[in-house]
């Protein structure tokens, strides 16, 4: 968070994650070209580099899919999302670098434009052998570019949260087109079985780890054991929450974090409004709730960001009746200072 | 909102994770299979029967490495080529020309025939071995490179 506009907030842990993730990506093309270059001594310096960026690409891509749901499962991968968008700019930049130079060398030397040629040169969409696979890998990458490009946090606050997280999702749609993309292109003339085993890993790994996590999304959400007394909802008792930390509950379709700090009990919504990152999973530093995703901060009584900052969370009435938390399901405008049920006696 | 979009999310990635494992499995199964079929035999080095050797070298074209065969044989003289290695050239085209060691390919070469890989090539000469080889890539439109026949 920060109240003065600058283009990336350069921390340690940022530069140190993209320290690591330079030399990651370095390694990863030497080790492709050198690997390559020895079996096979005849190669061009061309294809050499067509096949090392597009390896890298597509494995720093399962990478960054992987992340998301590992993290929404276990907390402990937290330390990855942090900086998640840098991974995803490089993996965009190398991707570039494969499309552009598959371009140049398959596409240069005629008499159409390249770009053109792309799209033109192969009409076999009839055909399964000899799809022009080359076509579903540029529309991946111009929605790997649109992703790139708007990545930055000034494009988040300009398009809103909602709009920004929904331009965001279209990953899925790159990653499907990309795997079609190699299983309708290299994999066609490449037949050894370690390709084709190698990618339906990522695949099923990809897919199984987002399967996985909604399912247990959605059953939390949607297995509700709450009593309702007129307006109000049964939560938990008051030692079943951790001291300056949340549980969170499925309450009128949403999902709210109700924490425990300084003796007292506040919920409010479980949505950051910088990512929609899940408030109920990060912890109370100074008196503030803080997103485990980027550290955005909010009072937990009144929803409200740390002056001068002005980002606020719907709040939630609570009370606690004997040791019991109780909760109004009905949220109050975001912003809303709700006064905390008081559990000195608990604590 | 945080809800209904993971619910989304969740059945947009069951909706494409059953699109990818179809479109994999049809692009595998229905791959064709690339043509491969046993590789020519080279031509015989030499046979003695077709001519007499009447010189030869290692060294008549720098940048390819091959043995160049002269032979004679009822009168008409002949080159015999065993590239070394592959000249990585599909289109390698051979001339002969009287013009000794042209840095260009002369007017009006003779145009012997094409090398393939590193089998044994023989072309016939047009008249007097007298003379160079030239070796030509059509599509660079450049001299891969040259040497005299008989030359020590």
């Amino acid at each position: 968070m920060s109240e003065h506009y600058q283009a990336v907030q350069w921390n340690r842990q940022k530069r140190r994650y993209d320290v690591a993730l330079s030399l990651g990506i370095l390694l990863f093309l030497l080790t492709s070209i050198g690997v390559g270059a020895a079996t096979h001594p005849n190669i061009t310096a061309e294809t050499l580099i067509l096949r090392a960026f597009g390896s890298a690409a597509i494995v720093l891509l399962h990478i960054i899919l992987c992340i998301g749901p590992l993290c929404r499962l276990d907390p402990r991968f937290l330390p990855l999302l942090y900086n998640r968008r840098h991974l995803g700019v490089s993996m965009f930049l190398l991707a570039a670098v494969h499309g552009l130079f598959a371009t140049m060398q398959f596409h240069l030397l005629g008499d159409l434009n390249p770009f053109v040629s792309v799209l033109a040169s192969n009409p076999r969409i009839d055909s399964v052998s000899q799809f022009p696979f080359e076509i579903l890998g540029w529309v991946a990458l111009i929605i790997l570019f649109l992703m790139a490009a708007t990545s930055h946090d000034f494009w988040l606050a300009n398009l809103s949260a909602p709009v920004w997280k929904r331009l965001h999702m279209s990953v899925y749609l790159a990653y499907a087109l990309l795997i079609l993309h190699v299983a309708l292109g290299a994999l066609q003339s490449e037949t050894r079985p370690v390709f084709t085993v190698l990618i339906g890993l990522g695949a099923v790994t990809v897919f199984g780890l987002h399967l996985a996590a909604g399912i247990r999304e959605v059953r939390r959400d949607g297995v509700s054991q709450l009593h309702s007394t007129e307006d109000w909802m049964e939560l938990c008792p008051v030692g079943d929450i951790p001291r300056d930390r949340a549980r969170i509950f499925p309450v009128g379709g949403e999902r709210v974090a109700v924490f425990r700090y300084d003796g007292k009990i506040s919920a409010i919504s479980n949505v950051c409004q910088h990512q929609g990152g899940p408030l109920g999973e990060g912890k109370v530093v100074g008196g503030c709730v803080t997103c485990p995703w980027h550290g955005y901060q909010y009072e937990p009584d009144t929803g409200r960001s740390p002056a001068p900052f002005v980002e606020k969370v719907p709040t939630f009435a609570v009370r606690v009746v004997d040791g019991v938390v109780w909760i109004d399901p009905a949220p109050r405008a975001p912003g809303t200072p709700i006064p905390p049920a008081s559990v000195a006696e608990q604590v | 909102m945080i809800a209904r979009l993971r619910r989304r999310h969740l059945q947009v990635q069951g909706v494409l994770a059953i699109l990818v494992a179809v479109g994999v499995i049809l692009a595998l199964s229905l791959r064709k299979e690339i043509p491969a079929g046993p590789v020519a035999a080279p031509l015989d080095a030499f046979r003695p029967s077709e001519g007499q050797t009447l010189w030869e070298s290692r060294a008549v074209f720098s940048e390819l490495p091959s043995l160049v065969r002269l032979l004679e044989a009822a009168g008409r003289f002949s080159v015999e080529i065993t590239p070394e290695r592959d000249p990585l050239l599909p289109d390698l085209l051979l001339y002969w020309s009287p013009i000794d060691r042209s840095a260009v390919l002369p007017t009006g070469a003779h145009f012997l025939g094409r090398l393939s890989g590193t089998q044994t090539r023989r072309f016939h000469l047009p008249g007097s071995p007298a003379g160079s080889l030239y070796l030509f890539s059509l599509g660079h439109q450049r001299m891969v490179s040259q040497g005299t026949v008989g030359a020590r």
